[in-house]
């Protein structure tokens, strides 16, 4: 704090000591012994050289508590402010203390909690797998009919509880990142592989297309499995039966092309956003608005830029790109994502 | 070939038992689940589906226990399958792994690539009460005294056509039992295949035996 400052805040004890001193000598000089202007003069003087004296020490006083303050204030950090000087400060540095107090406590508090409901869904999710694996496999005894349409419903389960599990993952994101030379062809394959049911329940057929085998990239092959099954899954939930999915990868993006229905140029620029569903996802019950966010987000934590281009009626291609980098960002309105 | 099948959710391993049965294969499921080793020792079997996440013990500390008796083939049964991969599983001493949900049919491809690898020729086959003897493990068939040998698609087509005895088997469930892990299948594969079946059954004297149904799928009608 400048002593500009200080002396600003002081203006109204200033007024009021100056006409306390003129009203002092006004007294002396009608009602005591008259006054010639040298005295006053003198008086005057005195008055002036005192009041900078207690100026000067009262501003020297307060000026650890405030310099302290300040520094806090521009940034703002937990640490309690130490020499307060009046009891004014003191009780503001009292003040400051017990809202820390209260806000970390219950900041602590939150986080376990949060953490807790982490710890929960992933225990709760990895339960549910159990009976969705069991009605998965009933489901394909022989026999068809009604049993292709509990298979349906439960590989929709099976979708969302991933989903869950990567949304309730992505959150400690830094705690759960083991990025690695990933081999891209064999990671397409598994995710592929995973969706087997879908693919043969959709009667849609995948179409792995490896542009360099051996084909790798510096990932966290965890977290692009989980951006690459959203892909896969909805190109799967907005294909038609006899349609093929072409998945390309290699070293430097993977690409899921699809046969569908498209997205219309209008919803483009949203379908990254969280909970937007869209035109299409309106008509469909199976839409939650999460998969695209998801994947946009795990591709920002990554590194990695995801774009989605789009012609209605034609189908839909979605690009992950490894070494984004600001390569493709450049007036792209859907790789905002992109690291 | 006897199978040990370990995993502590009773329906799952029932229905993982019931499915290798209809495949020729014995099943005995685990019940000790702190003594496995003793039990599998117990059980006599050729080949082990291990789950990974299990009571008292997990499957990785009792594949190390099977392994320090045995050499038979064992299979993981995972959940995580973001967390196995087939390094992993082979440096706990497993040869293979499937992750849930897996299906039945990959579950019986796997389990017999493995048994094919550890016995070979050692094998069990099927017969069909028209006479039809498909040896799934050899990829043999053999109708009134003559033997032909498939490929692994055409025989995992015909054992589909025979299990379905006459009824039409869908084209959605034979690509399901084509479904290749590595090079994925089509509907022009099917097609193409399903030929190639005809051609083979047609050298065993039962050309024509594969009825197309129009839209539906196929059928196998033997004399």
């Amino acid at each position: 704090m400048k002593p500009v400052d200080y002396v600003l805040d002081r203006i109204p004890l200033l007024l009021a000591f100056a006409g306390a001193t003129m009203f002092l000598l006004l007294v002396v000089h009608l009602a005591i012994a008259p006054l010639n202007a040298g005295d006053v003069l003198y008086l005057l003087l005195l008055a002036l050289v005192t009041t900078l004296v207690i100026l000067g020490v009262d501003y020297a006083r307060h000026r650890a508590f405030r310099r302290e303050l300040l520094a806090r204030l521009a940034a703002p950090s937990a640490a309690p402010i130490g020499n307060p000087a009046s009891r004014e400060q003191r009780a503001v540095a009292e003040l400051l203390a017990r809202v820390q107090a209260r806000h970390g406590s219950e900041l602590g508090a939150l986080r376990e909690q949060a953490e807790h409901h982490r710890t929960f869904m992933d225990l709760w999710v990895h339960n549910m797998k159990t009976p969705v694996a069991v009605l998965q496999l009933t489901a394909q005894e022989p026999g068809d009919g009604a049993w292709q349409s509990v298979a349906e419903e439960a590989g929709r389960l099976a979708e969302g509880l991933e989903t869950m599990l990567a949304a309730a993952r992505l959150e400690r994101f830094e705690l759960d990142l083991h990025p690695a030379m990933t081999d891209l062809a064999a990671l397409v394959r598994a995710g592929v592989n995973e969706l087997r049911s879908s693919w043969l329940l959709a009667d849609m057929y995948p179409r792995v297309v490896i542009e360099g085998e051996g084909a790798s990239a510096e990932t966290d092959p965890k977290w692009l499995r989980v951006v690459l099954r959203q892909l896969l899954g909805n190109a799967i939930k907005y294909g038609g039966p006899g349609q093929h999915v072409t998945i390309s990868v290699s070293a430097d993006e993977l690409r899921v092309s699809d046969e569908g229905e498209g997205i219309p140029a209008s919803d483009l620029p949203r379908v990254f956003d969280r909970f937007h569903t869209g035109r299409q996802g309106r008509h469909r019950t199976a839409s939650t608005g999460m998969g695209l966010h998801l994947a946009a987000r795990i591709c920002e934590h990554l590194g990695h830029g995801l774009r989605i281009e789009s012609i209605e009626g034609e189908g839909t291609t979605v690009t992950v790109s490894f070494h984004a980098a600001g390569v493709h960002r450049l007036g792209d309105n859907a790789e905002r994502f992109g690291a | 070939m006897r199978i040990f099948i370990v995993e502590d959710e009773p329906k799952l391993a029932r229905l993982m038992a019931d499915n290798l049965q209809r495949y020729g294969h014995e099943a005995v499921i685990a019940e000790r689940l702190h003594d496995l080793k003793q039990e599998f020792l117990e059980s006599g079997a050729g080949l082990v589906l291990l789950d990974v996440n299990l009571p008292h013990f997990d499957g990785f500390y009792w594949c190390r226990q099977i392994r320090t008796v045995s050499k038979v083939p064992i299979i993981f049964v995972t959940a995580r399958g973001a967390d196995m991969d087939q390094v992993l599983a082979v440096e706990h001493g497993a040869d293979d792994y499937i992750v849930k949900p897996f299906s039945l049919d990959v579950l019986t491809a796997r389990v017999r690539a493995q048994l094919r690898r550890a016995y070979g020729e050692y094998s069990g086959d099927s017969a069909d009460s028209t006479g039809v003897r498909l040896d799934p493990l050899r990829l043999r068939a053999s109708w009134a005294g003559r033997s032909v040998s498939l490929t692994r698609n055409e025989a995992v087509l015909l054992e589909a056509l025979l299990a379905a005895s006459g009824r039409v088997v869908s084209r959605q469930r034979l690509l399901g039992v084509l479904w290749d892990e590595r090079e994925f299948v089509d509907d022009n594969t099917l097609t193409v295949n399903v030929t190639r079946l005809r051609r083979r059954l047609d050298s065993l004297g039962l050309g024509g035996a594969v009825h197309t149904v129009r839209g539906e799928g196929y059928r196998l009608e033997l004399p």
